[in-house]
């Protein structure tokens, strides 16, 4: 009885001696955990005084941000970090959810060169009125994927205007005779994706939703000209019919077999298109990507996207949540986070990486258009504005709303939607 | 059970009708379990494919390789059962009290019980996972902070309710409680249809309350107990928000959730995930069917009526 | 009941049921409880006291939280204007608009309607059929809705303070009633076949339970595939027939069948296992005196199976109905609410206003679904229980 005592005292001892900050991060199911759970693994090994876990969540953008509302609502230290989509840090910051980072530099002037090495379109969202509230895990950007081989077959460059694009959308139909076959396939369902849809063709007419006094603009000229773009693809018939319902996984899928010329997609289509991916694809190898058209006399624009790092202010180990915060946005993770899982690097330094170039050649096609990628607004009401851009969207491309009525109805809703 | 002479057209009818409705319920299911037999490419073909053209149990590998599916289905057996039969039993005191006592204000009660349905679980979200993370308890809390603060140090400075996050009783009380009001008014309407005299004849028989209990009521009562029962189990095995919100380790997970997580940001692997639904689902059909099944024998075998 | 029978009043029950004899003072509820005898109430009471304790522990405190912060303003993105008490602000902004004027002819169809209604319930009172409360309660209710609520709405230069609160509440008025009226019609045949003594029984009640028992998530999904307007079943069965498929998902009105038709497949099971359990409670013997007496089939359902159904025919409505008006996880997954605003009920509204943290609102509008369930349910019940 005593030396168990004994044991028991000992093994009470060496325990508090080696108190362990447990820590737990909250990735999203399809955040490939199975790349990031070795990495934790690694920095736990470095660092024996902490043991961070991570938590999976739903594999959807709206279940993790479903889940994350409810716990930082409830103030809750469950979750120390957690992974957010590039549009949230503005809302974060207004609600007090991300820890400011700013903190955990010697200075102003060291926090600015140790953001250097990142990508700017990011860092705009994440550094907000001088306050840094995330790192960036990786980045994305939509692009044109178009097929290489037919428009070898018909001579054609990657076209930079769109007019351009419809010209060798429908000649290509054309000549092919294949009834199935799209000209151009975008997103246009009520989902997130749909207000990228419109910025680009926007910010490629020289437009954009607010400008420099604040004022939103979107009853103007230049997305005029966007919704009457849209709406010539429609009535000229590259586009579906029931590009309503167009999600993005839909387009993805219908490009990668085979029925798509052109398309707006994400970084993520890429690997499906060369056979990553549970469906079998025809594309492998005749898949090309460019950056956006525009119109004349524009320069292209697409979307950012990407997820980064933040810390629960609820938490109750945030110097340790820092260490692994820096441990997940350093090199040597963005490194892995590349090559294993083709996550898009937020960091320049990558690109010019022979390890990550080797797995993913194509990231250096993708670097000219991701570094000109622009920030969806950035301001704490985003969901309200999304929603206000994106409904009307749909209910144009649904036929329910023409395309004033759309833009009157989109510029009524951001106004009131920034007016607090 | 009466075998009737149906005339012809009146079987055609039925024969149809059965026909039209199987075909109705199952439809759906034998698509999901025929895509789950087929190779994900076949899936995105134009035009579309019904019997798959190689059948492959791929998916079905899958479906265990990827995620720990088994331990999801035996978190929901374990949640939905308890849930089920707690539930069961406190419905079926309040059905009895409700549904053959002379109470007043019947309609009040049975209203204020319903009344807990009329939220949409997504509001009620936010207090419940506060509530379950721990909090306060909201009057005992700071009676007993007075009482340590006057002197009485051996009393605690708070009263919490524990944290029961990541644990199966998470997800059993708050189905408990959800599943109550249907319950209650079902089986208060079944209580309500047993006559008195079969009781009063019991009792004067020379039964006790009890025995008059188990003997008449329950296997009259049947039907009714069964059916709430199946509700209350399929509620809880298919509710979704609560399941994602309040346990979220990986090891205790439910099984609707579990499917969604096969998913991608953008990707659907539409034959993993059928082959996850029926894997899902059959089990559930057949414990139900089986479980009515023998009930129903048991109620005609039994012969209490008349 | 032979009250001298001494085990019977060991059972103390048996004495409640007797009549009470004028010089026997009834004892206080501690002493019946104490000596084995409580009234049939008191019994009643202590019956319920597990499910009022549940449902007080687990559901109280959220919805008394939710009812208060109605009635707050709290926007977690705007945290500098704290929490302030707003009263029924929220329900001003939710169910008036600006420059409100009063028509006779606004919304006129559904006020005469409302009136129709009443004078029906008068015309029945007379003839004995209805109760004279009933009638005057309809007349009062129809005064002050139909015919002075709904005769406002917004002038030339006004509009509704939240014209997609109130389009959600016409789209779930319209699904409520849809879905429900299509589960019922779809749910009672199947219950009446599975009821059937036949050898495919077991077929039956298989095809009775399946579409209930998927997640609701994921039938969302699946009917989104089946009816994507490339690649879905229903359009390709279709055009095998020859007739060119709708745009099912991506223009209004087939959405609305679309969704529709989805909620009625994956609920007409619950009505039905609800009507089963009924049908089977029905004594044989009835039928068959019927027939004796020379019943037909259809006079035997009328006559017997429906009233006899009645009380499961009760709870099947009020169940189906309070999920209906929450409805939210089939149209969200088939179309996100879309397209436009074709399906946005109000439980993607609420769901909607959550995710942008504006709470206090998202709670006045859980309000409102309560109160609409609410009045629901207590009519509902009335109809039940009318013989109280």
């Amino acid at each position: 009885m005593r030396r168990t005592l004994a044991l028991i005292a000992a093994l009470a001892l060496v325990t508090s001696g080696l108190a362990q900050t447990p820590l737990k991060v909250f990735i999203g199911g399809q955040q490939r955990p199975d790349v990031v759970g070795p990495l934790l693994e690694q920095f736990n090994a470095q660092n024996p005084d902490i043991v961070a876990t991570f938590e999976v969540g739903g594999a959807t953008s709206d279940v993790q941000q479903q889940y994350l509302n409810t716990v930082l609502t409830s103030r809750s230290g469950e979750i120390d970090i957690f992974l957010i989509d590039v549009v949230r840090p503005a809302q974060y910051a207004a609600s007090g959810w991300a820890e400011p980072l700013n903190q955990f530099f010697d200075s102003e002037a060291a926090m600015m060169a140790y953001l250097d090495d990142f990508l700017p379109g990011p860092i705009e969202a994440n550094l907000i009125d001088g306050t840094l509230y995330a790192l960036p895990a990786f980045t994305d950007a939509q692009f044109l994927y178009y097929r290489a081989d037919l428009l070898d077959k018909y001579d054609f460059e990657p076209p930079t205007t769109w007019d351009e694009l419809k010209t060798m959308a429908l000649t290509i139909q054309q000549q092919e005779g294949d009834p199935n076959l799209q000209g151009f396939n975008y997103q246009g369902f009520r989902g997130e994706g749909t207000i990228c849809t419109f910025l680009e063709v926007l910010w490629s007419a020289g437009g954009n939703w607010v400008d420099a006094d604040g004022n939103v603009t979107l009853v103007t000229p230049e997305a005029q000209r966007t919704m009457a773009w849209y709406d010539d693809t429609l009535a000229s018939g590259i586009t579906v019919q029931n590009i309503a319902e167009m999600s993005t996984d839909l387009s993805r899928q219908q490009f990668q077999a085979g029925n798509v010329v052109f398309m707006l997609n994400w970084g993520y289509a890429w690997a499906h298109f060369q056979g990553n991916s549970p469906q079998d694809t025809v594309v492998a190898g005749k898949v090309g990507v460019a950056p956006l058209p525009s119109f004349e006399g524009f320069d292209s624009a697409t979307c950012i996207g990407g997820w980064q790092w933040a810390i629960n202010p609820y938490s109750e180990n945030k110097d340790a949540a820092w260490r692994v915060l820096e441990y997940l946005a350093s090199p040597t993770s963005q490194r892995t986070l590349a090559v294993e899982a083709s996550n898009i690097p937020a960091r320049e330094s990558l690109y010019a990486d022979p390890e990550v170039l080797a797995a993913a050649p194509h990231f250096g096609d993708f670097y000219d258009v991701i570094v000109n990628a622009r920030s969806r607004p950035v301001t704490p009401f985003y969901n309200d504005v999304s929603e206000a851009i994106r409904f009307p969207m749909n209910a144009f491309f649904a036929r329910q709303l023409g395309a004033d009525e759309a833009l009157q109805e989109m510029q009524r809703g951001v106004e009131e939607a920034l007016d607090f | 059970m009466r075998r009737q002479r149906h005339g012809l057209p009146m079987r055609i009818a039925v024969v149809l009708g059965t026909a039209l409705l199987v075909i109705n319920g199952t439809f759906p299911l034998v698509w999901m379990m025929l895509t789950s037999l087929k190779d994900e490419n076949e899936l995105i073909r134009i035009p579309i494919t019904y019997w798959p053209e190689a059948i492959t149990f791929q998916n079905y590998v899958q479906v265990f390789d990827q995620l720990p599916f088994a331990r999801f289905m035996l978190n929901s057996a374990v949640v939905s059962i308890s849930a089920t039969i707690i539930c069961v039993l406190i419905a079926a005191l309040a059905g009895y009290a409700l549904g053959r006592l002379n109470m007043p204000y019947r309609r009040a009660l049975l209203t204020g019980i319903v009344m807990t349905s009329m939220f949409p679980a997504l509001v009620l979200l936010v207090p419940l996972y506060r509530m379950f993370l721990g909090m306060d308890v909201p009057l005992l809390s700071p009676l007993v902070a007075f009482l340590h603060d006057l002197g009485m140090t051996f009393m605690p400075t708070e009263v919490r309710t524990p944290n029961l996050l990541n644990t199966y009783w998470a997800l059993i009380i708050p189905y408990v409680a959800l599943s109550l009001p249907i319950a209650t008014l079902i089986l208060t309407s079944f209580f309500q249809l047993i006559p008195r005299d079969l009781e009063s004849a019991a009792l004067v028989d020379g039964c006790t309350r009890v025995e008059a209990l188990f003997k008449v009521i329950a296997p009259v009562s049947a039907p009714g107990v069964v059916t709430a029962a199946i509700i209350i189990f399929v509620n809880s095995w298919n509710e979704f928000l609560l399941a994602l919100t309040f346990n979220t380790a990986q090891s205790m997970r439910t099984v609707p959730v579990g499917i969604t997580m096969y998913q991608g940001e953008f990707a659907f692997p539409w034959a993993t995930i059928s082959a996850a639904i029926t894997v899902g689902v059959l089990p559930l059909v057949a414990l139900i069917l089986l479980f009515q099944q023998k009930i129903i024998a048991g109620l005609t075998a039994g012969g209490v009526k008349g | 009941m032979s009250a001298g029978a001494p085990y019977l009043r060991k059972e103390g029950l048996a004495l409640a049921l007797s009549p009470a004899t004028s010089a026997y003072r009834r004892p206080g509820l501690w002493r019946r409880l104490r000596s084995g005898n409580p009234t049939e109430a008191q019994l009643g009471l202590i019956l319920l006291i597990p499910a009022a304790l549940v449902l007080a522990l687990v559901m109280f405190w959220p919805i008394a939280q939710v009812l208060w912060q109605s009635l707050h303003f709290e926007r977690l993105n705007v945290p500098a204007r704290g929490r302030p008490f707003i009263g029924l602000e929220h329900y001003q902004r939710m169910l008036w608009g600006s420059d409100m004027t009063w028509d006779v002819r606004h919304l006129l169809g559904w006020r005469l309607l409302a009136f129709a209604g009443a004078a029906g319930l008068w015309w029945g009172a007379a003839r004995g059929v209805a109760r004279w409360r009933t009638a005057l309660v309809w007349t009062v209710v129809a005064l002050l809705v139909a015919g002075l609520w709904m005769g406002y709405h917004p002038g030339e230069a006004g509009r509704w303070n939240d014209a997609r609160f109130w389009n959600a509440f016409s789209i779930t008025l319209l699904i409520t009633v849809a879905s429900v009226v299509g589960s019922f019609l779809v749910g009672l045949p199947l219950a009446l076949l599975a009821n059937v003594e036949s050898r495919w029984r077991w077929l039956v009640r298989i095809a009775l339970l399946i579409p209930w028992a998927m997640p609701r998530v994921l039938v969302g999904v699946m009917f989104a595939w089946l009816f994507n307007y490339t690649n879905g079943v229903v359009n390709d069965l279709l055009g095998r027939v020859g007739i060119a498929g709708p745009l099912w998902l991506s223009r209004a009105d087939p959405a609305i069948w679309a969704a529709n038709i989805t909620i009625v497949w994956a609920t007409s099971a619950f009505v039905g296992l609800i009507l089963l359990a009924g049908l089977q409670s029905i004594d044989e013997s009835l039928y068959e005196a019927a027939m004796v007496d020379g019943a037909s089939r259809l006079q035997r359902f009328w006559a017997i199976t429906l009233p006899l159904l009645r009380p499961s025919i009760a709870v099947a409505l009020i169940f189906r109905t309070l999920t209906a008006i929450q409805t939210f996880d089939i149209p969200f997954a088939m179309t996100q609410g879309g397209p436009g605003r074709a399906l946005e009920t109000l439980g993607i509204y609420v769901s909607n206003t959550t995710n942008s943290l504006n709470l206090g609102y998202a709670a006045a509008l859980a309000v409102a679904l309560f109160v609409m369930s609410l009045a629901i349910t207590v009519l509902y019940l009335r109809w039940i229980y009318a013989e109280d």
